[in-house]
C-alpha cells in the first residue's frame, strides 16, 4: 500500500514541478479572464471545467498542487530541525533546560494547531506568506515532542555511556549518535504530518486567511466555487478532490513506512 | 494390564506455515492419560510440548496450524467438535494450568472478577447476552460462583483470599499469581488437567511449594493430570509415567521409576546423566547443542546431530518404536540394529569424553 | 507519589499550560507587528479614531503594564467587548456555546456508535473483504479536508437528494414555536412541546455532525481494530478460551476493556481536533456557534474575541486531555494520573 502511496505523492510532486510547462494554460494560474469561456463543463479541451472567470481548474489544479506542495516543505523544513533540535538537547539534557522547553511545548500544544494558526494569522494581513510562517512557527512543537521522548529513551543506552566516557562532545553525542538512532519515527511522522499540513493550510485557505485570489490555492478554489453550488459543482468538487488525493497519497506513504520501520524494530 | 484412557492421542502432528517455509514440529506423536494418572512430558523449551498441549484444548488457529491424527478425550473426537462444543468442553472438564502467570491473568479485571466468570460461565457457551446479564446480576447466582472461588483460593492456600479478590493480578506476588491460575483451572472440577511448567516462572523456594501444592490436590482430588516440564526431577516427583520429547517427537516412554533406573534412549539418558548430586561423583554437564529447526529439521532421527552413538543409519533412516515393557518404549535406531545398546552409563561415559576432549559427533 | 499528589500535580501543570497560553495569545494581539487597531477599524479611519480606540483598548503604555492589565481582566472574567457584535465577548461566547458543543457532542457520538463497532468488525474478519473495504473507508475519512466533506454531503443529501437542510440549526417555520431555554435545540425543542421541531432539530444536526465526525472516525476505526488484533494474540485471552468462556463474552468484555485503553487516548485527542474541524464546519453550515464566531473575528480583527475564542479553546483542550488521563487510570491499574504506565 505504501509503494501506492509512494506512487501518488511522487506523480503530484513531479507534476507540480513541471506544472509551468504541462499545464494546459499555464496563464490561467494568476490572474486571467475570459467570461466568454466561463462556466464550462469538464470536457476534452478542459479536463476539469473552467471556472467563474474562465480559467481552466486542471491548471489551476496543478498550480495549486505547487502551492501545497510548497507549504509542505517551508513548513517541515522549518520545524523538523528546530523541533529536533531542541527536543534533543531538552531529552539529554534533562534538568531546567527540559522543563523550560517542554512548558514552552505544552503551551503551544494547548490548542489544535488550526485554531493557534488562526489567532496567529489573525494578527497580520491575510496572506499566503502569513499563513505559512504561522503553521511553521507551531508545527516545531510535535518534533520538540517526539524528539525529547526519544532522546530521553536513549541516554541510558550503553552507546551513549561509552561516548560520553570517550569524551565525546555533547554536540556530536547528539547528532552523531542519538540522531540515526532515532530516525525511523521521526521519518514517518514527518510523512504522515505532510498530510496534516496540507489540511490545515486548505483549511487556512478556505476561511480566507491562506492563499488569496486570484492565486490558485487548492483551499481558495474550494471556498471560491461554493457560491455555484449546485449546478457549476466542478469548480468546487475537483479542487477538493484533488487535495484529497495528496493527502490520501501522503498517508499511505507514512502508513507503508511505518509498517516497514515497525518490521524492522521488531527484528 | 487394561488401559482405561481418559486422553488417548494417536499419530498426532502439527506443523504451521510461517515466513521462512513451513514448519514441521510435531510428529508421530501418541500419548495416553489414563483415568487418576499423573503423566508428564519432558522436554527442553522448543521441544514441541506446548504445542501438543495446544492442539489438545483446540487452542492453535487452522491454518496456519495444520493438525492432524486422533485426539481422544474420553471416547470423544475432540478434532470433529466444533468450537462452541470445544469451548463448553474446556470449561467443564478439561483445566489448564498455563505457564506464565503475570501474562495469563487480565491485567484489567480484579482476579475476583476473572474467576467468578470462570465460576459462572466457564463451560457455558449457549450464555448468551441476556442470561449473562441475569446470572451476573442476580446475587444468588454470582454469590454462590464468588463462594466457590473463595474456597478454591484457599485450597491453594491462598493468604487472604478476601483481599486477593478485589485485587489486579498486578499487586500480586508470584506466588500468588500462579496459585490463583491453579485455582481458575480447577474451579469447574475438570477431569483432566492439564499443567503447562506450572511455577516454572517463578524462583526456586516459590516452585517447590507450588509443587507441594500440586501434590496435595492431585491426592485429594484423584484427578488425571498431563503436566509438562523441562525437569526431571519434577517430573520424577508427582508422575506415574513419563513420556520424553525431543524435536517434536515422543522418544522414550515408561513409568517414572523405570526411567530412572533403566532408561533406554540416549537423550534420556543424557538428561539423568546431567542430573547434579551431591555425592560428588562424576557428572555430565549437559548435552551440547541445541534443538532442531523445524523449518529445516535433521534427516533421519532428529537427535542425531547431538548423539553420542550416532552413525549414518541414524542420519539416514527415521528411527522406529521399540518395546520395552507394556508401557515402555524407546525410538532408537540403536535398539532395531547390532551397534551397541546405549545404556545411561555408557551415555555418560561417552558425554563426558565428548567434552573433555572437544569432539562431537557432526552430522 | 499518591494519587492525590498525582492530580494536583497534573492539574498545576495545566494551570501552567493555559498561563503561557495566555501569553502566547497576548503577544500575537499586541505585540506582533500589525497593527490591532488599525486593522480594526480599517485603512478609512483617521488617526484620531485609531488613537482613540488603542487607548480604549489598553494598547498603549508599556507592554508588562499591558500584560498585568489584560491577566487581570482575564481573570476577572472580562474579555472586553466585541468588534462585530457590540457585546460584550463573554455574553457573546456564552450565548454561541451550545450550538458549538451540541454539534461536538453528536459528531462524537457518531465517532463511536459508527466507529468502535466498525473497528471491532474488521479486526474479527481479518484480512477479509470486509477487514479491507473498512480500513480503506477509514484511511479515505483521515485524508479528506473536513470542508471538503460538509460541501459534499450538502450537495448530495441537500441539493441533490433534498432529504437534508443546509444550513442553520431550525427551519424558520420553527422559530417561534421553540423558545431558547438552555441553547441545546434538541432539548429545547423537547421542553417547548413540538416534536416535530426536534425531528426538525435532528435533520439540521445530521448532515454537520456526520461530516465533522469523519475525519476522527477513521482514527477511531484504526485504533480500535488494532488495538484488538493486539490483544486477541495476549496470553490472558488464551487463557480465556481454554477455560472455556463464552466467546461472545471474551470479546465483547475481556477483549473489549483491554483494547479500549489506547482507544480511550485517541478518542480524548479526536475530541480536541472535533473542536478544530468545527471551525470549518460552522462556516460550510453556517452553524452558529463560538467556532463560526472565532472565524468571524480573526477575519475582522476583532481581538478582543479572538483572544476570547482561542482561551475557551485552550482551556476546553486542556480539560479534555485531563478527563481521558483520569479515565485511563479507572480503567487501567497499571496506569498513573499523569497518563504514564506504572
Amino acid at each position: 500500500m505504501s509503494v501506492v502511496g509512494l506512487v501518488i505523492v511522487f506523480a503530484i510532486i513531479v507534476a507540480a514541478v513541471l506544472a509551468p510547462y504541462i499545464a494546459p494554460y499555464p496563464e490561467h494560474a494568476g490572474t486571467f479572464t475570459d467570461f466568454t469561456n466561463a462556466f464550462e463543463q469538464p470536457s476534452l479541451d478542459h479536463p476539469f471545467g473552467t471556472d467563474d472567470v474562465g480559467r481552466d481548474i486542471l491548471t489551476r489544479v496543478l498550480f495549486g498542487y505547487r502551492i501545497a506542495l510548497t507549504l509542505v516543505a517551508v513548513v517541515l523544513g522549518i520545524g523538523v530541525p528546530i523541533g529536533v533540535m531542541l527536543g534533543l538537547v531538552a531529552g539529554y539534557t534533562g534538568g531546567w533546560v527540559d522543563t523550560i522547553i517542554m512548558r514552552i511545548t505544552d503551551t503551544f500544544l494547548a490548542i489544535p494547531p488550526l485554531v493557534l494558526a488562526l489567532a496567529i494569522a489573525s494578527a497580520f494581513e491575510p496572506t499566503l506568506e502569513i499563513a505559512m510562517f504561522a503553521i511553521a512557527s507551531l508545527w516545531w512543537t510535535w518534533y520538540a515532542r517526539l524528539a525529547r521522548g526519544l532522546a530521553a529513551s536513549q541516554v541510558d543506552q550503553e552507546y551513549v555511556q561509552a561516548a560520553k566516557i570517550a569524551g565525546a562532545s555533547t554536540p556530536h553525542i547528539l547528532f552523531r549518535e542519538i540522531l540515526p538512532n532515532c530516525l525511523s519515527p521521526l521519518l514517518v511522522k514527518a510523512t504522515l504530518d505532510a498530510g496534516i499540513v496540507v489540511l490545515t493550510g486548505a483549511s487556512l485557505s478556505f476561511i480566507g486567511l491562506g492563499v488569496q485570489p486570484p492565486r490558485p490555492g487548492l483551499g481558495t478554489m474550494v471556498a471560491n466555487g461554493t457560491q455555484y453550488l449546485p449546478t457549476e459543482w466542478w469548480i468546487t468538487v475537483l479542487p477538493g478532490f484533488a487535495i484529497f488525493v495528496l493527502v490520501m497519497g501522503f498517508n499511505m506513504l507514512g502508513d507503508g513506512l511505518r509498517d516497514l520501520f515497525d518490521v524492522e524494530v521488531e527484528q | 494390564m487394561s488401559h482405561d484412557p481418559l486422553l488417548d492421542i494417536t499419530d498426532l502432528s502439527v506443523g504451521f506455515d510461517g515466513f521462512d517455509g513451513y514448519a514441521d514440529v510435531v510428529g508421530n506423536v501418541d500419548l495416553r492419560v489414563d483415568r487418576g494418572e499423573v503423566v508428564t512430558i519432558v522436554g527442553e523449551t522448543g521441544c514441541g510440548k506446548s504445542v501438543t498441549t495446544k492442539a489438545i484444548t483446540g487452542l492453535l488457529d487452522e491454518p496456519p496450524a495444520h493438525i492432524d491424527g486422533g485426539v481422544e478425550f474420553d471416547g470423544m473426537d475432540l478434532r470433529a467438535l466444533s468450537d462452541a462444543e470445544r469451548n463448553d468442553l474446556n470449561g467443564d472438564r478439561l483445566g489448564m494450568i498455563f505457564q506464565n502467570p503475570l501474562s495469563s491473568l487480565n491485567p484489567v479485571f480484579t482476579v475476583g472478577e476473572q474467576l467468578t466468570d470462570t465460576a459462572q460461565f466457564g463451560g457455558n457457551e449457549d450464555a448468551g447476552f441476556l442470561s449473562y446479564f441475569r446470572q451476573r446480576h442476580t446475587e444468588a447466582d454470582r454469590a454462590g460462583a464468588r463462594e466457590r472461588v473463595l474456597e478454591m483460593l484457599r485450597e491453594v492456600q491462598m493468604p487472604d483470599p478476601e483481599a486477593v479478590m478485589d485485587s489486579y493480578p498486578s499487586e500480586l506476588s508470584g506466588g500468588m499469581r500462579q496459585r490463583a491460575l491453579i485455582a481458575q483451572a480447577l474451579l469447574n472440577e475438570p477431569d483432566l488437567l492439564i499443567a503447562d511448567e506450572p511455577g516454572s516462572a517463578l524462583d526456586v523456594t516459590v516452585h517447590d511449594r507450588i509443587l507441594s501444592l500440586l501434590t496435595d490436590i492431585i491426592e485429594e482430588r484423584d484427578m488425571s493430570i498431563l503436566m509438562i516440564t523441562h525437569d526431571l526431577g519434577v517430573a520424577r516427583e508427582i508422575s506415574d509415567r513419563i513420556y520424553i520429547m525431543y524435536g517434536g517427537r515422543i522418544v522414550e516412554s515408561a513409568p517414572t521409576e523405570e526411567i530412572f533406573q533403566d532408561a533406554h534412549h540416549p537423550y534420556t539418558q543424557g538428561l539423568i546423566a546431567s542430573i547434579p548430586r551431591l555425592s560428588g561423583a562424576q557428572m555430565a554437564g549437559g548435552i551440547d547443542g541445541s534443538v532442531p529447526e523445524y523449518t529445516d529439521p535433521p534427516s533421519g532421527c532428529r537427535f542425531h546431530p547431538r548423539c553420542p552413538y550416532a552413525d549414518d543409519d541414524c542420519r539416514g533412516t527415521e528411527p522406529s518404536r521399540t518395546s520395552f515393557g507394556p508401557d515402555s518404549h524407546a525410538v532408537c535406531v540403536r535398539h532395531t540394529d547390532d551397534g551397541p545398546t546405549p545404556t545411561i552409563e555408557e551415555t555418560k561415559h561417552r558425554l563426558i569424553t565428548n567434552e573433555s576432549d572437544g569432539t562431537e559427533d557432526k552430522p | 507519589m499518591t494519587r492525590v499528589g498525582q492530580l494536583l500535580r497534573r492539574l498545576s501543570g495545566m494551570i501552567a499550560s493555559l498561563l503561557g497560553l495566555s501569553v502566547l495569545i497576548f503577544v500575537i494581539s499586541r505585540v506582533l507587528p500589525g497593527n490591532p487597531a488599525r486593522l480594526a477599524l480599517g485603512a478609512m479611519a483617521s488617526e484620531e479614531q485609531v488613537e482613540q480606540f488603542a487607548a480604549e483598548m489598553g494598547l498603549n503604555g508599556p507592554l508588562s503594564a499591558q500584560y498585568v492589565e489584560y491577566m487581570r481582566r482575564l481573570l476577572v472574567g472580562d474579555l472586553g467587548q466585541s468588534l462585530q457584535t457590540r457585546n460584550p465577548v463573554v455574553e457573546d461566547l456564552i450565548a454561541k456555546l451550545p450550538a458549538t458543543f451540541e454539534l461536538i457532542s453528536i459528531a462524537f457520538g457518531f465517532m463511536i456508535i459508527l466507529g468502535i463497532p466498525l473497528g471491532i468488525i474488521a479486526a474479527q474478519h481479518r484480512g477479509g473483504a470486509v477487514d479491507n473495504a473498512t480500513r480503506f473507508f477509514a484511511f479515505a475519512t483521515v485524508s479528506v479536508p473536513s470542508f471538503f466533506v460538509g460541501i459534499v454531503f450538502q450537495l448530495v443529501f441537500g441539493y441533490y437528494l433534498d432529504w437534508f437542510p443546509i444550513t442553520g440549526r431550525l427551519s424558520s417555520a420553527y422559530g417561534d414555536e421553540v423558545v431558547r431555554t438552555t441553547g441545546f435545540m434538541l432539548v429545547d425543542t423537547l421542553l417547548s412541546g413540538s416534536f416535530a421541531a426536534h425531528l426538525d432539530a435532528w435533520a439540521h444536526l445530521l448532515l454537520p455532525a456526520l461530516a465533522l465526525s469523519f475525519s476522527g472516525m477513521g482514527q477511531v476505526i484504526r485504533i480500535t481494530r488494532s488495538s484488538m488484533i493486539d490483544v486477541e494474540g495476549k496470553d490472558y485471552i488464551e487463557a480465556t478460551r481454554a477455560y472455556g468462556l463464552p466467546s461472545w463474552l471474551i470479546v465483547n468484555k475481556y477483549s473489549l476493556k483491554n483494547a479500549f485503553i489506547p482507544t480511550l487516548t485517541i478518542l480524548g485527542l479526536q475530541y480536541a481536533w472535533l473542536l478544530s474541524g468545527a471551525f470549518v464546519i460552522e462556516i460550510v453550515y453556517s452553524w452558529p456557534g463560538v467556532a463560526k464566531y472565532g472565524v468571524q473575528s480573526v477575519l475582522t480583527s476583532d481581538v478582543n474575541a479572538i483572544v476570547g475564542v482561542t482561551m475557551l479553546v485552550g482551556v476546553v483542550f486542556v480539560t479534555v486531555n485531563l478527563i481521558v488521563d483520569l479515565l485511563s487510570s479507572a480503567l487501567d491499574p497499571r496506569v498513573g494520573l499523569a497518563g504514564d504506565k506504572r
